[in-house]
């Protein structure tokens, strides 16, 4: 089958399964893959996924935590993330080598640098020909493209994804030629720029394909320069011309729920962005799927709520004959009590657990597709499962550093960005304001059920018990 | 009756320093030791693995929180502490810093009367109960509940009241800990000495105590607003009353400096929040020193927080585990999973100061990197100590670590500790320095 070998990644198309009704295109259809980068020997097969990072971490995992006990082989880390002070102040350009060693990433998996985050969060200010508007820790400012073409050389990940020209809004009629016009421009430089030899993935705008058929043809011209695309339209994988179709299509649109992950993997996608992981973790929902699934007379639930009381002396695994870490030895009744404690080590746990959920649902959906099952197996899974993920009824995690002074605590809280700050649109429900009144007064204490975990401990400690 | 076995390894020839090894119901640990704080049955967002990964065999809970939440009845259907956190070495539990309580606390001879945070209804909790919860969590060492006065209360009456309350208070836990299921025979009554600042109440305190034939001692009371120097006259006092065979638990500590005064003065255990505190607010702890790594200065730090640390965030990359801390502790429960298992490894992470520095105050990984290397520290400091006191140099480890915390500048050696260690034999002020 079609092999597209690039520097350093190496993509074989194994198997697609085209020509399907549900696909509704030509080039659609479900796709094996193997998606290898020869350098660090880290290979993977596909359909996958990769997780999202904050600041060089994907949340709640420590290094260790992430090579020893996930799956995770490619992390998507966003320049923005790093860049808050003016260039030649910046950490991670004076370190003495690589992005990959600043933050020092685990070898089992795969670094993918890209300007912003995904899903970016919404700029006060437009991009311009020369620069995109990001949002660092301490506030919006514009980065050069220039200056993201000499982190690609200098910081070296596995991957970069090229610039996209994105705006805030549906594009009008104006805006849509002038997106296409920057991202071939920027892809354009980039090429020529790419000193390092970084493997490149070129965006797919999120337009209509004729809107952009003009770059699509740049994209075939320089294909050899090409080692994937990043589609901001999953769609869009459905009407790719035939000569693209041996590249990697990651898809960065969010796919919000696993139902909608398989229709996207029948039009074609290769690599999920899963903003809903971290979500689901942060909610204190243990993923509980599997791909099909058995159909039972009753719709089962995409995960279980672990704020529920309900669990508080369950000894069951997070899900039902898991074997991560976190279901080999914990259970069901400790992420409770830690939830509602509030102690970090609940999302840890969580995350441990739902990011093996998703590997065993992309690993079974591989299975499904080499045995000609996969639509069949999708309509069980629709059958099995309902729509949505639960209503989350806890609240997310909470940065709760203490500080000497409530001046202070407010302070921080103002700079802080974490990956739970929210995105225009996105979907993610915003913490309620936190409790950070150190030296509050201890009614309000008591009454704030949004005590940060910390003071909570502490002010227990001060107020006493409740009952035994 | 008892569920610990205490042996003497060896004995400091200059200091009243000892090193033993504790055998306890979920396996030995050795002394001296630092127990790190596990307040509601986790260590602020570690797993119990990279807890075990730094060495640690035994860790606190805390009685009201885990009475609190999950509560009794779910601790008894679940079987434990031990079961609820899935942590196979030792626990110890307490009703610690109860002096913090006694703003909105009334004590009576019965117990702790509280105020309800949520409706407002009075609690009543007594010797008797706070037992029976320990019993339910299932710790391998049980603390009595002891009345406690701030040290630096000028109320000597109260002060009085106190110490002979706890000393009737532990005749009851000790009544309530002999009854029914053999549970004297799993866990641990300490005792806990009192009399404030006041070395004739502590001397009496201990004396009363001591029959009292507990397994093991804690000196309580400490660690609150009082002079370093008078702190160290209590531990001094106390340690030279309290018998041989049984292990001094001084509570509430965990400051470095702190720490080796306090084992030349004769304690053998110790806990604190202090170190997994300070680790959230970006402090780590080093041997040159606590570093407060959200300083601009650690920005371009490319070195490891510690590069004479050996846990796993200051390894290399990838670098292999280490020996364990100490041989006669039991491995790691990780260490027996299956080959090709997505099992804990304890290799290297090879985090830098410029990493941490990113990460810190705005993603909790940050605080979890900081929080497993300053409970390793803590955890090293003890087992060199060990080492220097099996190996008779402890004075001189002791000029060394000072030399170290304080980049050499012996102006700067606090004169507490100074005179403190001047009483047990050792002038940190004489002498070659050790690096
Ligand atoms: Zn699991
Ligand atoms: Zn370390």
């Amino acid at each position: 089958m079609a092999a597209a070998a690039k520097s350093g990644i190496v993509f074989d198309l194994q198997t697609v399964r085209s020509g399907d009704a549900a696909s509704g295109g030509n080039s659609g259809g479900a796709r094996i893959g193997r998606f290898a980068a020869t350098g660090s020997g880290v290979s993977f097969n596909t359909p996958s996924f990769i997780a999202q990072t904050s600041r060089g971490a994907v949340p709640h995992l420590s290094g260790d935590n992430l090579r020893d006990h996930t799956d995770v082989r490619v992390v998507y880390v966003a320049l923005e993330d790093f860049i808050e002070k003016s260039h030649p102040n910046v950490p991670v350009y004076n370190h003495p080598s690589t992005l990959r060693d600043f933050i020092s990433h685990p070898s089992n998996s795969l670094l993918m640098l890209a300007p912003r985050r995904s899903p970016p969060v919404t700029t006060a200010t437009p991009n311009t020909d020369a620069s995109i508007a990001i949002l660092t820790s301490v506030g919006f400012r514009a980065l050069e493209v220039d200056d993201y073409f000499n982190a690609v050389s200098s910081l070296r990940p596995d991957i970069a994804i090229s610039p996209p020209d994105l705006p805030h809004q549906t594009p009008g009629k104006n805006r849509g030629p002038k997106m296409v016009f920057r991202t071939e421009l920027w892809l354009g430089e980039l090429v020529n720029r790419n000193a390092s030899n970084t493997p490149l993935f070129a965006p797919i705008l999120p337009l209509d394909i004729e809107q952009q058929s003009y770059y699509l043809g740049y994209l075939k011209e320089h294909i050899s320069s090409l080692s994937g695309l990043a589609l901001y339209d999953a769609r869009l994988a459905v009407n790719l011309p035939d000569d693209l179709k041996g590249l990697p299509r990651l898809s960065l649109d969010e796919a919000l729920t696993p139902h909608k992950v398989l229709q996207r993997v029948g039009w074609g996608v290769d690599i999920f962005d899963l903003v809903f992981l971290t979500q689901m973790t942060d909610a204190g929902i243990s993923l509980t799927f599997q791909f099909p699934g058995e159909t039972a007379r009753k719709k089962e639930a995409l995960g279980v709520d672990l704020w529920s009381n309900e669990y508080a002396a369950s000894l069951d695994p997070l899900a039902v004959g898991c074997k991560c870490y976190a279901c080999r030895k914990h259970h069901r009744a400790y992420v409770q009590h830690l939830l509602t404690a509030k102690e970090m080590t609940a999302w840890v746990l969580l995350q441990i657990h739902n990011v093996k959920i998703v590997s065993n649902f992309f690993a079974a959906i591989r299975g499904s597709i080499t045995r000609g099952t996969f639509e069949e197996d999708c309509k069980t899974f629709a059958q099995t499962y309902k729509e949505e993920f639960p209503e989350q009824t806890g609240h997310g995690p909470r940065y709760h550093f203490p500080s000497p002074s409530p001046r202070n605590a407010l302070l921080i809280q103002k700079r802080l960005r974490g990956y739970q700050f929210k995105s225009e649109g996105g979907a993610r429900k915003k913490n309620p304001k936190a409790f950070n009144k150190l030296g509050g007064d201890k009614q309000e204490a008591l009454e704030g059920s949004e005590t940060p975990p910390d003071i909570d401990a502490e002010r227990l400690e001060q107020v006493g018990l409740r009952s035994y | 009756p008892s569920a610990l076995k205490y042996e003497l390894i060896a004995r400091c020839s200059t200091t009243k320093a000892r090193a033993s090894v504790l055998r306890l119901p979920h396996g030995p640990v050795e002394t001296p030791l630092f127990m790190p704080v596990a307040t509601q049955g986790t260590l602020k967002g570690l797993t119990p693995e990279q807890l075990e990964s730094v060495g640690c065999r035994l860790c606190l809970n805390n009685t009201y929180h885990l009475g609190l939440r999950p509560g009794q009845i779910v601790l008894d259907k679940i079987g434990g502490a031990h079961k609820l956190q899935s942590w196979s070495h030792n626990i110890l539990t307490g009703e610690f810093q109860m002096v913090s309580l006694l703003q909105l606390a009334t004590v009576t001879e019965k117990g702790v009367e509280f105020l309800s945070p949520h409706d407002g209804t009075p609690m009543l909790l007594t010797p008797e109960h706070s037992i029976s919860l320990q019993h339910s969590i299932g710790s391998d060492i049980i603390m009595q509940l002891d009345d406690v006065i701030v040290t630096t209360s000028p109320d000597e009456k109260r002060m009085r009241e106190a110490m002979d309350r706890s000393i009737r208070w532990l005749d009851r836990c000790v009544e309530e800990h002999l009854k029914g299921d053999s549970y004297a025979e799993r866990q641990n009554l300490f005792c806990i000495i009192q009399g404030g600042l006041d070395l004739g109440m502590r001397k009496e305190c201990c004396e009363e105590m001591v029959k009292r034939d507990t397994p093991g001692i804690a000196i309580g009371g400490l660690s609150g607003g009082e002079a370093k120097d008078e702190y160290c006259k209590v531990v001094d006092t106390c340690t030279s009353l309290l018998p041989d065979g049984k292990p001094r638990y001084v509570m509430g500590v965990g400051y470095p400096e702190d720490l080796v005064v306090s084992i030349a003065l004769g304690a053998d255990m110790f806990d604190c929040v202090w170190g997994t505190r300070t680790a959230r607010f970006g402090n780590a702890i080093t041997s040159s020193g606590v570093l407060n790594l959200r300083n601009a200065i650690y920005a371009e730090d490319f070195r490891a927080v510690d590069p004479e640390c050996q846990c796993p965030v200051c390894r290399p990359l990838d670098s292999p585990a280490p020996p364990l801390l100490n041989s006669t502790i039991n491995p790691p429960s990780y260490a027996s999973a299956p080959r090709g298992d997505d099992s804990y490894t304890g290799r290297g992470l090879g985090i830098t100061k410029a990493y941490i520095h990113h990460l810190a105050a705005k993603e909790t990984v940050g605080a979890h990197l900081l929080t497993m290397h300053n409970v390793a520290f803590l955890l090293s400091l003890m087992n060199k100590a060990r080492i220097a006191i099996v190996e008779d140099r402890y004075p001189a480890f002791l000029r060394e670590f000072f030399f170290k915390w304080y980049s050499g500048d012996k102006g700067k050696y606090p004169t507490w500790a100074v005179d403190a260690l001047r009483g047990v034999g050792v002038d940190l002020l004489q002498g070659e320095s050790e690096v």
